[in-house]
């Protein structure tokens, strides 16, 4: 039986981690800090699998991205998704060769660019990332860390990009973003009915009641938190074991194994 | 072959990085390799794979690796891991993006999720599922049966013979998930992503 996931989001701004709340950034620390608060070694143990989005809001530096995410994912063994301003194949070329396993793609979800990724990596190697929230009481979509909104509705954008060659897709909701008040599930009613992609809810997440009210939602496969100070210690490892005690279906691992496995 | 040296097949497609990851963490001496005349001093080769079958198999033929992994394969000294991608391009042929042979080294067909008539399945089929196994798979060693290990695929091999020691899943269907027959060894899913189940299945493969 397939199980659904937990996803850790890290967010990556111009050298550090920062902790983002309706996409305002507030700037937490850099993969030094994550090491020493996070013990990232041991917070990939508690995850089913890993995004890290370079939403670098100067002009992003490629090289030095790339040099964080490979001491991020030396240690992890689940899943790493990477996205942040990917507009060309040669980019995703060197994520894919840098520790990342899955591309994310958010501003620049067009059917070219998709088509040429897809073509080499195969569709299951792309995420297609929304964001959205709410303006006067309707739905709108935003590219650009939020900053320009697009002229379509939301239906017709979701009925589009569902149909895009992508694995999967995530909503991200900028208005439930980092104030850990909860999902919002509403914007799943925008889904078309029989859906075949796999979708991951984002936005809002500050505690293990609401990871379990995502992964209890039928039409969610996977929920993801960016909620860096929320999670930091061993909140991560808690969550999961809080909800592997609930009996929820996720996917079980054993931890010291994987200690003791360390070669000499 | 008395002294075991692993390498990992580099044609352009693949999470290298994250095998390699794995294997040091194992504390498994590996190489990088895109040059089939190194293969023969290899006891261990890992043939990793994310994307188009037909791109992969274009890539493998420029490179020279298709016929060189085909020797190998017939030398019982040498073993070979395929993973996802890596596994099907051991078979003898895909369906995706049209007809495309591959390298032959097995029997069997890749196809498509939906061929079978399945609704509401979503494709690809992505994240941990379980895997069962005959419980004295060698493979398999030190592993509980029906452990998660992570998916990413939207094709699959159906049609296989008990003689290679299959792994099953279900999703819609069952499908193959691993064999192991003399010197070739494959897996639909990616055990450098399977967290604990996917290290133990790796240090197998190499002991074995």
């Amino acid at each position: 039986m397939l199980k659904k996931r937990i996803i850790f989001s890290l967010l990556y701004c111009d050298g550090y981690f920062v902790q983002s709340r309706n996409f305002n950034l507030q700037k937490v620390g850099d993969v030094n800090w994550l090491e020493k608060n996070y013990d990232f070694k041991k917070i990939s143990y508690f995850i089913d699998e890993l995004l890290v989005l370079d939403i670098s809001r100067k002009k992003k530096n490629l090289d030095m991205f790339l040099k964080n995410l490979n001491l991020i994912s030396k240690f992890c063994f689940m899943p790493i998704s990477v996205g942040g301003g990917i507009n060309n194949l040669h980019i995703v070329k060197k994520i894919l060769s840098n520790g990342a396993d899955k591309v994310v793609i958010n501003s620049n979800l067009n059917l070219k660019l998709l088509k040429e990724i897809s073509r080499t990596y195969g569709q299951q190697s792309i995420i297609a990332s929304i964001d959205y929230k709410k303006d006067r009481g309707k739905y709108k979509i935003f590219i650009k860390n939020s900053v320009e909104e697009l002229k379509i509705s939301v239906k017709d954008y979701l009925m589009k990009v569902v149909n895009f060659p992508v694995g999967e897709i995530m909503l991200n909701s900028i208005d439930q973003d980092g104030t850990g008040n909860g999902i919002d599930f509403k914007i799943l009613k925008f889904l078309p009915k029989k859906i075949k992609k796999s979708i991951i809810i984002s936005g809002g997440c500050g505690n293990s009641i609401h990871l379990s009210e995502g992964l209890n939602n039928k039409k969610v496969d996977a929920v993801s938190t960016a909620n860096l100070l929320n999670f930091v210690g061993d909140g991560l490892k808690k969550a999961r074991e809080d909800m592997l005690s609930k009996n929820f279906k996720l996917p079980i691992w054993n931890v010291k194994t994987i200690n003791k496995l360390k070669g000499k | 072959m008395s002294i075991k040296k692993t390498a990992i097949i580099d044609y352009g497609m693949g999470n290298l990085k994250s095998v390699e990851n794995c294997l040091n963490y194992l504390g498994i001496k590996n190489s990088l390799i895109n040059n089939p005349k190194y293969l023969k001093d290899y006891s261990h080769i890992i043939l990793p794979g994310v994307g188009s079958f037909k791109e992969a198999i274009k890539n493998l033929r420029k490179n020279g690796m298709h016929n060189a992994l085909i020797r190998v394969s017939k030398n019982k000294k040498q073993k070979i891991l395929g993973i996802c991608l890596g596994m099907q391009l051991l078979f003898s042929s895909s369906t995706e993006e049209g007809f495309t042979k591959g390298l032959g080294i097995l029997n069997g067909k890749v196809e498509n999720f939906f061929i079978k008539k399945n609704t509401n399945l979503k494709i690809p089929h992505v994240g941990f599922n379980e895997v069962s196994f005959n419980k004295d798979n060698i493979f398999f060693k030190d592993i509980k049966d029906n452990s998660d290990f992570y998916f990413d695929h939207s094709f699959k091999i159906t049609e296989f013979k008990k003689e290679i020691n299959p792994a099953t899943s279900v999703y819609g269907e069952k499908f193959l998930s691993a064999f192991n027959v003399e010197n070739i060894f494959g897996t639909q899913f990616h055990p450098e992503k399977s967290q604990s189940n996917g290290l133990l299945l790796l240090k197998n493969f190499i002991q074995i």
